[in-house]
């Protein structure tokens, strides 16, 4: 999907020079902003189709401003220092789509950016999910790897349909309790790991490193990563 | 002072400590005066029973030496009084049985009227000379139970352990001492009085108590409150018992602090000594006891300096080592790279590429490191302990460390149901840091193996390689902070990694040890078991 429109939000000029060039000779269309201030107005301006914005701005809120423009189209990147798994849940929480943790690669940033394009792309009313081997019937709830197919709950089918409609971008807990279990289960952290733990079992037994798709990002969530198998 | 000195005092002062015993074992109750009278009577009056045979013929001086015996040792047993009794009874006796005429009180001798004058002047003289002694000695031997209190007090907090020991040794002391309900020390910090040191449960003061506290201080002597919990006036203790319900003795510290003995209950003083006297000394006590608990905290707070500051210079050595050799890599590449008069290969390229690739990434490694270790040391990581499947954090381990194991077979051995209590991501944290320091460790495609079992009320996670093994030189220090090993291994590190899972398990509510062989390395985490969540 070249062309699309990218608005960069980085007060380091370095990065932000780099980023744009990067970005600019894979074939988006980039602005880039030094400070949070105008950024509502040029992301109205502009319309971006992805923000990357740094949580860290010298005037303005990282977390605060994902909340703001969570109402436009945008999909939100936050990109945060080493180590601040708090302030990433919190900006997930709070309307990001996804994050990087500076120091990143370009191929990452990239691989994000492709992540978060083809999930503006989809719609909820697909029928059929692929992630890999792995293929969610969601008119019969059937799940296959491979084509062989795989018994699951109706809560691990649940959970496996979330991952697999967000394949390659992390969900956090909260978000996968709230949507699979309720609001009232947002805590119970341990219920999700459990049921993570099992739909893992389940997709190795069909297939050897199926179930090492669904990658632990410590301190933050669970991501189903499509790059691998 | 050394050691031995401390022991001499020590026994020396274990005579003093039983200041009841008496230089002669008479028995305490025929030393009362009122004993006194009549055995004067009876001594006196049985001599001259036992002497009548003699009557009118004996030699007066003979018979005057033997009243006069008994004379003194009554004024030496009871005193002045009953001594002075005792001479005057003497002195009839004489004259009434001995000295002619008998049976009147005339003498017809003018040489029997001067013995009979000298004999009572000798014995008022002796008794009162006895009288005299007797009364230092009462006081010597106050003073010596005194000191002997005061002593027994010293040798207590000398033997206390740590400054706030000692605290808790005078309050009981003060309470036994005078016999109270309880004691509390309490000191005025910031204008607020903080209890330091109670002998049961004591809270701080109320409005009322506060303002006895003050007034104690501002007056320096004792104040009180009376029975009826109505403040009383400033007024020192004189009498032996007060029905004070709470006494408020005042001190200050070398340093200058200010503080209070709140004493509960009546006081009783020791059975000789003087109640001032002794509340005074135990001021004074406290008054040092606080200066040493407050050196102490003084002391402490400068080594936890003295050790921050060690961290900070071993930190800044390790820091500047492991962030300049990939910076300087960095900088020699891209040099490399910009030179115009070299025609780079493309392969030539790429490794200059690769290299400045992989140091940045090592850079990457020491800072993320560093951030972790002073998180986990500054107190910024509160862990939620929590009821933790094994089974299912080993799973997670081993999904996080896949690319690091690549090659090599992961074996599990684990109870499908077995719980810990601990904080998740930490614990998952200090398993996969383990396992990928076995992978780095141990010879190329070798299994690491993951085991867990309870035993003896704990729960025991093991990560176990096949490698060379850690040398037995390196192993008390494995976990220390930036410790390399002695051999200088190939493999590069900050020398955090180790330390990090040490503070992550011990965050976690765990202990983490090592052992090694030339067939492999095992570590341990220890953890308290736990049922599954409700």
């Amino acid at each position: 999907m070249k062309g699309a429109r990218i608005l960069v939000v980085d007060d380091d000029p370095a990065i932000r020079r780099i980023v744009r060039r990067s970005l600019e000779s894979a074939g988006y269309d980039v602005e880039a902003l030094d400070c949070g201030g105008g950024v509502v107005e040029r992301a109205a301006a502009f319309a971006p189709d992805i923000i990357l914005l740094d949580l860290l701005l010298p005037d303005a809120d990282g977390i605060d401003l994902a909340r703001t423009l969570r109402a436009g189209p945008a999909s939100i990147i936050v990109l945060s220092a080493v180590g601040d798994d708090r302030k990433k849940v919190e900006a997930l929480d709070s309307g990001a789509d996804d994050y990087l943790t500076k120091p990143f690669s370009i191929d990452e940033l990239l691989a994000r950016i492709r992540v978060a394009l083809r999930h503006q792309a989809r719609s909820e009313s697909e029928p059929l999910l692929q992630a890999g081997p792995i293929q969610v019937d969601l008119a019969s709830r059937e799940v296959t790897v491979d084509g062989e197919a795989v018994r699951l709950t109706p809560k691990e089918f649940e959970l496996l349909r979330q991952l697999a409609f967000n394949a390659g971008r992390v969900l956090t807990q909260r978000m996968l309790l709230a949507s699979v279990w309720g609001a009232e289960y947002i805590d119970d952290a341990h219920i999700l790991r459990t049921f993570i733990y099992q739909l893992r079992r389940k997709l190795e037994a069909a297939r050897h490193g199926v179930g090492a798709m669904i990658v632990t990002d410590p301190g933050v969530g669970y991501r189903l990563v499509i790059t691998k198998p | 002072m050394p050691r031995s000195c401390a022991a001499v005092w020590a026994s020396e002062s274990y005579d003093y400590a039983m200041p009841s015993r008496q230089p002669a074992s008479i028995p305490a109750w025929t030393l009362n005066p009122r004993f006194g009278w009549p055995v004067a009577i009876v001594a006196l009056g049985g001599l001259t029973v036992a002497l009548a045979p003699l009557l009118g013929e004996a030699e007066i001086v003979a018979v005057t030496m033997v009243f006069l015996l008994i004379v003194l040792l009554v004024s030496a047993t009871w005193g002045y009084a009953v001594g002075l009794f005792s001479a005057v009874l003497a002195d009839l006796l004489l004259n009434l049985f001995f000295v002619p005429p008998l049976h009147t009180v005339a003498v017809q001798e003018p040489r029997n009227v001067a013995a009979l004058v000298v004999f009572l002047a000798v014995a008022i003289v002796g008794a009162s000379m006895l009288a005299l002694l007797r009364g230092q000695l009462a006081v010597a031997r106050r003073s010596t139970e005194e000191l002997a209190t005061m002593l027994n007090l010293s040798r207590d907090l000398a033997l206390a352990a740590t400054p706030e020991g000692a605290l808790a040794v005078l309050a009981q002391s003060v309470s036994r001492t005078v016999r109270a309900k309880r004691c509390d020390i309490l000191r005025l910090t910031g204008g607020a009085w903080v209890v330091v040191v109670s002998t049961g449960g004591g809270n701080g003061l109320n409005r009322d108590e506060a303002a006895l506290a003050n007034a104690a201080i501002e007056s320096g002597r004792v104040s009180r409150r009376s029975t009826g919990n109505q403040p009383g006036r400033a007024s020192l203790l004189r009498s032996r018992q007060r029905p004070a319900t709470d006494t408020f003795l005042p001190f200050r510290t070398a340093g200058g602090e200010l503080g209070v003995i709140r004493i509960l209950g009546a006081l009783t003083a020791p059975r000789s000594g003087d109640l001032d006297a002794l509340l005074q000394a135990f001021a004074d006590e406290a008054g040092v006891a606080i200066h040493r608990v407050r050196l102490a905290e003084q002391a402490r707070q400068a080594e936890a300096l003295q050790q921050s500051d060690e961290f900070k210079s071993v930190l800044l050595s390790s820091v500047s080592h492991d962030l300049r050799s990939p910076l300087t890599a960095i900088k020699a590449a891209v040099g490399s790279l910009r030179t115009g008069d070299v025609d780079w290969t493309d392969e030539d390229r790429d490794q200059l590429l690769g290299a400045i690739e992989s140091q940045a990434d090592r850079l990457t490694a020491t800072v993320a490191d560093l951030l972790e270790m002073s998180r986990l040391e500054g107190g910024a990581i509160k862990p939620t302990l929590e009821p933790t499947s094994i089974a299912v954090i080993f799973q997670d381990a081993m999904v996080a460390t896949q690319a690091a194991t690549t090659g090599r077979h992961l074996c599990v051995d684990a109870p499908e149901d077995l719980w810990v209590r601990a904080d998740y991501g930490l614990l998952l944290q200090a398993l996969t840091n383990l396992i990928e320091n076995a992978a780095k460790y141990s010879t190329a495609h070798g299994a690491i193996e993951l085991r867990a079992e309870a035993a003896k009320g704990r729960v025991i996670l093991e990560v176990a390689d096949h490698g060379p093994g850690i040398p037995e030189v390196d192993l008390p220090h494995i976990f220390d902070k930036f410790y390399r090993g002695s051999t200088g291994t190939k493999v590069s590190g900050t020398g955090l990694g180790l330390a990090i899972v040490r503070a992550m398990v011990e965050l976690s509510g765990g202990r983490v040890t090592v052992d090694s062989s030339s067939s492999g390395t095992r570590f341990r985490i220890s953890l308290p078991p736990s049922g599954p969540p409700k």
